[in-house]
């Protein structure tokens, strides 16, 4: 029997946690309570809600450095990560079942350091722990005492060494339920691929469309056969984010509700970060100041790639208002669906029938709020539809993800 | 835990009328994680747990962080102060004690270790960085405006800079400043100005500690061994006890002679953060602009 014809489904889920939700502007949202946000009992209450829905697991993501725009810290996402390990560590406390997963740096923590704290953290969970293995983003070298970030080549050649180093010290200590930590990975640069096709068991992505998951998951399922692996050892999960409304007409109106959240100034700061350039008294019915914006445009680096990217999307003297209001309603890089919960329902199935993906790691608009609503409206249908599990079968990360034993040194 | 322990810094008088023990004495726990119960602890009204990290060669599994935050999910007011290893770069070091602070409403205390091959004059820099990134933000630097979308006053949250003989660090820190000001710091050297300091002999040889407690391993007999510890503690002046037990038998045993004991119990009713529950005073930002 393939995993498609597994009973209970084979839709994957993670909840990709952050501080309110993944909507820039979600801590006003009127149902955030901004203090709670440094409280454990508001990450408890959302896993607990998504332990409810039944998914895989929740993750936390990681920086070694605030965010910052136009050289100081960028307010909102300056916190959107603390420290994710503190965090797991307290919700293997705090809820059941559901899988927890971080990123932790292999480039900034010892491989003692990074063994030692989710090997404690999978005894401590019953088998539920998994870590994201990254590399970590170009900023934080300034603060580990070198002031220039090793290159790509450099950070995934230590990376191996450092797996090789992590799982011999697993190998040493009594195997949790599960064996050992899922291991996650997300790069997906020339490296990180390879990286993924040989450790890599939960694969972060992100996808712009079916046709896009589709080459990328059967190229890495080869890629995996290729190093001696089982295709359906590795699971590729992009990223999504749902917007879940009772009809068309309220989801038009959530659609709004979520851009005006989006207050003038925080525009004008996106704005900034994404051209380099300050639009803080830039009246929004002028067209960009192109000339101007070239001279300092790839001054210094932007996460994600080049900013001219940016510049080609602006349509020939386009104002900045109008091309605000286009930024604003694409709020994620990721694969954004707003609608009815069984047009959520049907693109979830679509990509997981036409081998796109096995699943989702999503983040929701505002949590727990929105979360709730995506799981009580959203899961049911994919329960009734045979395409996502109706209870946990298992207690491990390992389990929920059918996932192999792992390979132990 | 309200924002009024993000947004103030709360004065001795305040810290006084927390005062609900009877003899004043710190009543506290240290040893492995495996070793101790903690809500146990909590329940018969210990005012914190200190977990120890063990060798550097021990087998991995042992996280002494992790399995502090393990057990705040599950308590609601006993202190959680562990052995960190100054191993761990200042960075990492302040980032995850400032978030467990946060996250658990101002209940953590932490001792460094130095591991054997870094100088104590590396151990130091390393410590002074950690703190220094402690004050990266002021305490009322999130503002939390949702009418005019300011979430943080950038103004108030600084670099270091830091450029030290062992160590570069910018910063800031991407975690606001600790609910505690400062993680409560232990110590068993005077070589830090530590909150705390752990003595096995005599509280006066502790000139830099703010207060000094008694250590003592549990000897057989636990009712004796508690008995004399306390007397220890009246007769020479320290500020508490530290009990450290070799083990979860150990550990029972100290538990059933604290319950029945004479000694005060702390029945703490509202959670308040590790300082005010010991009597210590809120660091001030060094960074603060006195006008």
């Amino acid at each position: 029997m393939n995993e498609a014809e597994r009973p209970g489904g084979a839709l994957h889920l993670g909840l990709w946690m952050l501080t309110s939700g993944g909507h820039i502007a979600s801590w006003r949202h009127p149902q955030t309570d901004p203090p709670r946000l440094l409280s454990i009992e508001h990450y408890a209450e959302t896993a607990r809600i998504a332990a409810r829905g039944k998914l895989d697991m929740v993750f936390f993501e990681d920086t070694l450095a605030p965010r910052e725009r136009n050289g100081h810290i960028f307010g909102e996402a300056s916190i959107n990560s603390l420290d994710p390990v503190v965090q797991i560590a307290a919700l293997a406390g705090a809820v059941s079942d559901i899988g927890l997963a971080a990123s932790y740096s292999t480039t900034y923590h010892s491989p003692r350091v990074l063994a030692d704290k989710f090997a404690t953290i999978d005894a401590l969970s019953g088998g539920r722990a998994g870590w994201n293995m990254v590399t970590s983003g170009s900023a934080a070298g300034r603060n580990f005492g070198s002031g220039k970030h090793p290159e790509h080549a450099i950070r995934y050649g230590k990376a191996h060494e450092m797996l090789f180093e992590i799982k011999r010290l697993w190998a040493a200590v009594e195997p949790s339920p599960q064996g050992e930590p899922v291991l996650i990975q997300a790069g997906m640069s020339q490296w990180g691929l390879d990286f993924a096709a040989t450790y890599g068991e939960v694969i972060f992505a992100g996808f712009k469309d079916l046709e896009m998951g589709r080459n990328f998951r059967s190229n890495l399922r080869a890629l995996a056969m290729e190093k001696g692996r089982s295709p359906d050892s590795i699971k590729v999960l992009p990223g999504m984010m749902p917007l879940v409304a009772g009809s068309e007409k309220e989801t038009k109106e959530k659609e709004d509700f979520y851009r005006d959240l989006i207050h003038p100034t925080l525009v004008r700061g996106m704005l900034g970060e994404r051209f380099n350039y300050d639009f803080s008294d830039y009246p929004f019915d002028r067209p960009f100041p192109i000339e101007e914006m070239m001279t300092n445009l790839e001054e210094r680096p932007n996460i994600g790639g080049d900013r001219m990217r940016f510049v080609k999307e602006i349509i020939d003297g386009e104002t900045v208002g109008s091309y605000a209001a286009r930024m604003t309603t694409k709020l994620s890089g990721h694969l954004t669906v707003c609608g009815t919960p069984e047009h959520v329902a049907d693109f979830m199935e679509t990509w997981l029938k036409g081998g796109g993906s096995d699943g989702f790691v999503m983040q929701t608009m505002q949590a727990p709020v929105e979360l709730e609503l995506f799981v009580d409206a959203v899961i049911p249908i994919l329960q009734k539809r045979g395409v996502f599990r109706s209870d946990y079968s298992g207690g491990t990360l390992r389990s929920h993800f059918g996932l192999p034993a792992p390979r132990r040194n | 835990m309200s924002i009024d322990n993000i947004l103030r810094n709360i004065s001795d008088e305040e810290i006084d009328a927390f005062a609900l023990r009877d003899d004043e004495m710190i009543l506290a726990v240290r040893g492995f994680g495996a070793s101790i119960d903690i809500s146990r602890a909590e329940a018969a009204g210990f005012d914190f747990v200190l977990i120890d990290s063990g060798a550097p060669e021990r087998p991995v599994g042992g996280d002494a962080l992790s399995q502090a935050a393990y057990a705040m999910a599950r308590t609601t007011h006993i202190g959680l102060a562990v052995q960190i290893s100054t191993d761990w770069a200042p960075y990492n070091v302040a980032r995850a004690l400032a978030s467990f602070d946060l996250l658990s409403g101002g209940r953590l205390g932490w001792e460094p270790v130095r591991p054997g091959d870094q100088s104590e004059a590396a151990f130091l820099e390393h410590i002074d960085i950690v703190h220094a990134l402690f004050d990266t933000w002021d305490d009322d630097a999130l503002v939390f405006n949702k009418e005019t979308s300011i979430f943080a006053d950038h103004a108030k949250v600084r670099r270091i800079q830091h450029n030290g003989a062992y160590y570069s660090v910018d910063g800031p820190l991407n975690a606001p400043r600790p609910i505690q000001g400062h993680p409560v710091l232990f110590a068993r050297s005077d070589a830090l100005c530590a909150d705390i300091a752990f003595a096995a002999n005599n509280a006066q040889e502790w000139s830099k500690a703010a207060k000094v407690m008694y250590e003592t391993a549990i000897h057989g007999n636990a009712e004796r061994s508690t008995r004399e510890a306390f007397e220890i503690v009246r007769a020479q002046k320290f500020d508490g006890v530290c009990f450290s037990v070799s083990g979860f038998g150990e550990f029972h045993a100290l538990i059933h002679a604290i319950e029945s004991s004479d000694i005060a119990k702390n029945v703490w009713r509202d959670t308040i953060s590790l300082r005010t529950r010991l009597g210590l005073a809120r660091p001030i930002n060094q960074f603060a602009v006195t006008s």
